[in-house]
């Protein structure tokens, strides 16, 4: 799961990158959570060990980049990353229940709520309100499926490492 | 119809109100907006650390986890509890913030009666967190020129401590499916925090998540960690 997260971790990073020209005056806010995105992945790849692939998933980039062709607005980047960011926390909050390493467990904890500011401040300026802001309500989710749901996670035998 | 305060009954709050100045106040409440993000870096690594799902051996009914389950839901009741006195007395009365606060109101009983639910407890039996209350929410309301600001400064500082420690909970907890629950409550108290944070602080992202991880200590006085 570790291996996992730290591929997840280096796609959305990235995405940030090539998302960075349509974001205007947001591209320092999306630098800064690419940058959290890159620590994330540093830290996942260290309790991965061996395992670790230092490489975004390739099967997720390829579910992301017919969405990166099709952006055409500021508002178009803003959604696909505040998607994805929820997906990122559901995903966190998904692995809880399987980790058992204690490093492992305070890794995705630190994590999973930074995530979750995140999608909520894209959320924002894309002028969500409300439950709008909140796509699986009162609780994050917890469960993964398929990528373009902010109201799962990224399942990792969809996209798995490497 | 007069709404009862819900932070009366137990509170010796009215009392206290004009011993307490507005100075006082400010610098109570300033010892709890410290980002959650931050200081103290990228957790540990652990390499070949194990993901296989662990068995739960302590599961149902683990001291700890019951004890850190009612800490929870006791400040999920603090936060109600001030969410609704500050909303029944106007304090939080800009119509699009009182919209905000009614939403997390929902959503804190939600997790207090799902907490209480997890730890056995009847549903809405729960007291408000007493030594959290005293330690930052009762300087706020004994200030004389308590106003929205302030109000909003106060719940802010709740939300931001909640969320830290639902993950220092997180951390602490021995059940793998009662740690994501917690999580996946934490979470939404950290939006609360970014939401509060950027519309009603006006605190921009880099100040708002300095880092990428959340602080997992304790933020809580010992007394608030309930056994």
């Amino acid at each position: 799961m570790a291996a996992y997260a730290e591929s997840i971790e280096l796609t959305i990073a990235s995405l940030y990158g090539l998302i960075g020209g349509l974001l205007g005056d947001l591209r320092s806010v999306g630098e800064l959570f690419a940058s959290h995105h890159n620590d994330h992945a540093a830290a996942f790849a260290g309790l991965a060990g061996e395992s670790a692939t230092h490489r975004a998933s390739n099967a997720l980039l390829v579910a992301i980049s017919p969405r990166l062709q099709a952006l055409k607005t500021r508002a178009d980047a803003l959604e696909l990353a505040f998607v994805m960011e929820n997906q990122m926390a559901a995903t966190h909050a998904f692995a809880l229940k399987a980790l058992s390493a204690p490093d492992a467990i305070a890794s995705a904890a630190r994590i999973l709520p930074v995530e979750s500011e995140h999608a909520t401040i894209l959320g924002l300026a894309l002028g969500k309100s409300g439950t709008d802001l909140f796509p699986s309500g009162a609780f994050d989710a917890a469960s993964v499926g398929e990528i373009g749901n902010p109201s799962t996670g990224l399942d990792p035998a969809r996209y798995p490492p490497g | 119809m007069t709404s009862p305060d819900p932070l009366q009954g137990e509170s010796d709050l009215s009392g206290r109100r004009h011993f307490l100045s507005a100075a006082a106040a400010t610098v109570l409440g300033a010892l709890v907006l410290p980002s959650c993000t931050g200081t103290s870096g990228p957790p540990a690594s652990s390499p070949g650390a194990s993901l296989a799902p662990s068995v739960p051996g302590a599961a149902a009914g683990a001291p700890g986890d019951v004890a850190l389950g009612r800490t929870m839901a006791s400040l999920e009741a603090l936060a109600i509890a001030v969410y609704d006195s500050a909303l029944n007395a106007g304090q939080i009365s800009t119509p699009a913030l009182a919209d905000v606060a009614k939403l997390f109101t929902d959503h804190h009983r939600q997790h207090l009666n799902a907490l209480e639910a997890t730890v056995g407890a009847p549903r809405d039996s729960t007291q408000p967190n007493a030594a959290v209350r005293r330690a930052m929410v009762d300087p706020v309301f004994s200030d004389p020129a308590l106003d929205e600001s302030k109000m909003l400064a106060l719940v802010f500082g709740l939300e931001n401590a909640a969320a830290q420690t639902y993950v220092f909970a997180a951390t602490q907890l021995t059940r793998p499916d009662l740690r994501s629950t917690l999580m996946t409550i934490g979470s939404v108290e950290a939006r609360h925090r970014s939401i509060l944070g950027t519309v009603a602080l006006k605190r921009p992202a880099p100040d708002l998540i300095g880092s990428g991880f959340f602080r997992s200590d304790n933020p809580l006085p010992a007394a608030a960690l309930l056994g």
